[in-house]
Order: C-alpha cells, then sequence, then structure tokens
C-alpha cells in the first residue's frame, strides 16, 4: 500500500471535487419538482396537503393509496432529491425548535429536516402524529 | 498480489495505468457539459464516486492476496489443458471473462448477497463518468469470484484472465456519460455503448435489470436481458429507493447492514436464506417490492391507462 499515491489520488479528488462544485452550483429544485419525483417514486398514490419548507428543499405531502393514508417525505441533497414514505406502523421522532427534524430508522437517509412557518409547522405535526414515537416526541419537544 | 502474478507474464495491470486518462476525460466532459449542458455533474456526488474508486483499489488490493491464490490454485489442480500465452489465448480469454462478467454482473443484481456489493455502483443519480469508479469494496466477499473459475479449468492462466480483466473495466468508462447519443448502428448492435448501460443504470421500471453487459452485447441479446433505450423514456439514474446520504462508508455498507438486520428480524431459516441469496427487495410478506414486481405494476398501470384511454 502506497500511502503517498493513496493521499495525493484524495488531495486530487477532493480539488476535482471543489472545482466541480464551483463549476455547477447547486440549484433549489422547488416544490412541483419534490412532488413530481414523489409521484415517480409512490406512483399509486394521490397526493394532498403538500407542505414544503422556507429553502423549497423539502417536502411533506400526504399520499392517498387503495391500501390506506401515507405520508411522504422528500428531501434535497446536493441537487439530488431523495424520497421516503411513512406508513402505517413506521415510527419516527420528531423534533421541533425552529426547525421541525424527522429522524427516521433508515440506515441511508436517517433524517429529515424542515425548516417551517409557524403555520406549516403545526399542520406538519398535525400529519406526523400517527406515524411519531409518541414517547421521544415528547421528550424532544 | 495481482500485480505481482501480471508482472510474472510480462503484463501491466490496466486499470491503474488508466487512472491519468480517466481522470483527463473527466474534466473534458465536465468542461463540456458545462458548454453544451449534455453532462451534468454535482461536487459531492463527484467526490463519493471517486472516493469509492479510491476505496475500491484499496479494498481490491487487501483481497488480491486471497483471490489471486485461490485462482493460481484451481488453475494448477484443475485445468484441463495448458493453452499457454499465445496471442489466440489472450483473445480467447477476453470473450471468456467478458462472458463471466455478463454472469457475474447478472447475479450482482439477483442475489442480494452479490447486489450488496454492486449497488455501490449505482447510488448515484448522476451519470457520468465519474460514475464509472463508484466501485464496490466488498466484491470479493460474494460468490462472484467464482464465476471464472472455468476459465481456469479450461487452462487460461489467471493472470491473463485478470489482465482481460482490467481491460474490460477500462472498455466499460467512458460508456458512463450521457454526452454521446448513440453510436453508429453496427457499433450499437454488437458492443456496449453509453445508450445501452444509460439503460442499465436507470430505475425506470420498463429499464430495471436489463443489459448487463460488459463489452459484447450479444450476451444481452442471447440471453434475453436486452432493452434499448427509448427516445420517449428518457433514463432517472439512480436506485429504486434513493439513498440520503454522502457518507462513503453509509453508501459502502448500506446493504450489508439491511441483510444483517433482515437475518437477525427473520423468524424461519427459509426466510434468513432467501434474504442473502433471493432477489433485492425480496421479503416473506411481500412488504417490499423485487424489481419484477415493481414492473408487474407498471406493466398493470400501463394497462389501466390505455382501458381508460379506450
Amino acid at each position: 500500500m502506497d500511502w503517498i499515491l493513496f493521499s495525493g489520488s484524495l488531495v486530487t479528488i477532493a480539488i476535482l471535487a471543489f472545482v466541480i462544485h464551483r463549476v455547477f452550483p447547486e440549484k433549489t429544485l422547488g416544490k412541483q419538482a419534490m412532488l413530481d419525483d414523489y409521484q415517480r417514486y409512490n406512483p399509486d398514490a394521490k397526493l394532498d396537503d403538500a407542505i414544503v419548507s422556507v429553502d423549497e428543499r423539502s417536502l411533506i405531502v400526504k399520499a392517498i393509496t387503495a391500501s390506506g393514508n401515507q405520508l411522504g417525505l422528500v428531501r434535497q441533497i446536493g441537487d439530488q432529491l431523495v424520497c421516503r414514505t411513512l406508513v402505517e406502523g413506521d415510527q419516527v421522532n420528531i423534533s421541533a425548535g425552529g426547525t421541525l427534524k424527522v429522524s427516521c430508522p433508515d440506515f441511508t437517509a436517517p433524517e429529515f429536516t424542515f425548516a417551517l412557518e409557524a403555520d406549516a409547522l403545526a399542520n406538519a405535526e398535525e400529519l406526523l402524529v400517527p406515524y411519531t414515537n409518541n414517547q421521544e416526541a415528547a421528550h424532544a419537544i | 498480489m495481482q500485480s505481482e502474478a501480471l508482472a510474472s507474464l510480462g503484463l501491466f495491470k490496466p486499470t491503474e495505468m488508466a487512472v491519468p486518462l480517466f481522470v483527463a476525460l473527466i474534466i473534458i466532459e465536465l468542461i463540456y457539459g458545462k458548454v453544451s449542458g449534455k453532462a451534468r455533474f454535482e461536487g459531492k456526488d463527484t467526490f463519493v464516486s471517486m472516493f469509492m474508486g479510491l476505496g475500491s483499489t484499496v479494498a481490491g488490493a487487501l483481497a488480491a492476496t486471497f483471490t489471486v491464490v485461490l485462482a493460481y490454485w484451481v488453475w494448477e489442480n484443475f485445468a484441463i489443458f495448458d493453452f499457454g500465452y499465445a496471442p489466440w489465448v489472450f483473445l480467447v480469454a477476453f470473450v471468456l471473462d467478458d462472458l463471466a462478467y455478463y454472469w457475474i454482473h447478472r447475479m450482482g443484481h439477483r442475489m442480494r448477497w452479490m447486489w450488496a456489493a454492486h449497488v455501490i455502483h449505482h447510488s448515484s443519480q448522476h451519470y457520468n463518468l465519474s460514475t464509472a469508479l463508484r466501485q464496490t469494496w466488498t466484491g470479493s466477499i460474494t460468490p462472484g469470484i467464482f464465476f471464472k473459475w472455468p476459465i481456469f479449468i479450461l487452462g487460461i492462466e489467471p493472470g491473463i484472465v485478470f489482465f482481460c480483466a482490467g481491460l474490460n473495466l477500462i472498455y466499460q468508462f467512458w460508456i458512463h456519460t450521457e454526452a454521446i447519443d448513440k453510436m453508429p448502428r453496427w457499433f450499437e448492435y454488437a458492443l456496449n455503448t453509453p445508450s445501452h448501460h444509460r439503460v442499465h443504470h436507470a430505475n425506470n421500471p420498463q429499464y430495471l435489470d436489463a443489459n448487463y453487459a460488459g463489452v459484447f452485447m450479444f450476451w444481452d441479446r442471447m440471453f434475453g436481458s436486452f432493452i434499448p433505450e427509448q427516445k420517449d423514456e428518457p433514463c432517472n439514474y439512480g436506485l429504486v429507493t434513493d439513498l440520503g446520504t454522502f457518507n462513503p462508508l453509509r453508501v459502502a455498507f448500506h446493504e450489508w447492514v439491511g441483510i444483517v438486520k433482515d437475518i437477525a428480524s427473520a423468524k424461519t431459516w427459509k426466510a434468513r436464506l432467501m434474504f442473502l441469496i433471493g432477489p433485492p427487495g425480496w421479503t416473506p410478506d411481500g412488504s417490499r417490492m423485487t424489481s419484477e414486481m415493481i414492473r408487474d405494476a407498471w406493466e398493470k398501470r400501463q394497462s389501466t391507462k390505455q382501458q381508460a384511454a379506450e
């Protein structure tokens, strides 16, 4: 194992990634792109009551399906969108200060963060009630 | 160890020699993408892809002793013929290695144990030359290592096969791009191209589990896994359930963690086994979806739409 070669490669990768970050600046994709992406992710659902974060980088949406109500979560990381669906029986932890944090037991998407206005925050918390780990939530809030 | 095996044959390790070329081509694609809008990059995504590539070379070096010693043991003890080192042996080895690659790759999508290693390569939502470098760290702890044994048993020295595998990987680098639309018709028919491989990386239901070829496209045509890219169905890249993290460790090991959790919570031995060797998405109660289930659901939606239109 040549550590000099390894370190040199790592530095080159970091420089290249930095250049790419400058050449292709991140764009906020916005509400419609998040809704479209979630619809693609959960094509059988009828979407209703979408709540978008102030920075338009995350979204909570009620997803109505034949098998019952679900809750869609969408988050932009980098310039990519990541979707998850909460179904009956799922238990997430929420904490709300200025931002609502939804912590999922999901190794690959552990947290969704929503910066919301006061009204939207209340609505979002209400939507999350059926999926909330109440004990933890009470502690967190 | 692999380098030593190749050096003993007077050969070099092709992928190591090609690294400067890879970096140069990524820079060219980056500039072309900025100017033409035909290629898209994201800094963190590129960093993860290239870091995974670097990690893969480290993991490969660590595992090489085991895989190379095993390969030479098979060849020395079970080879039926001794083909030597004539140029035609290299040609035959290249074709046979490509066939083995096809089946390793196909099983890499159809068996969760092998998918746990291969999923890394598909975990980017981007499709550019840096995606080609997003390689596994755990390939050598899957049954994939056995697929090349028949070539050793036939009588081709493992060093030649490793050399051909390196050339195969180099070929596959340039097909990870949106900057090239279609190649000439004869080329698209015979060889793997950006268009064919875009379909392979797409998570659109109609494109799932297709185009496993490394170099020669006729394996897919022969074994029924070929799907052409459709103009009216643009590829959407990534996983069926995309990763919500750029953490390289989570990228490298997430499916392994998933397997361990599933096996630990399984109630029967059949379920434990299926979580390992069944297709990705398999569950005893059907609560998750395999690629067949996703495709079936898509076909059902299409036919419902068609009926509604009529």
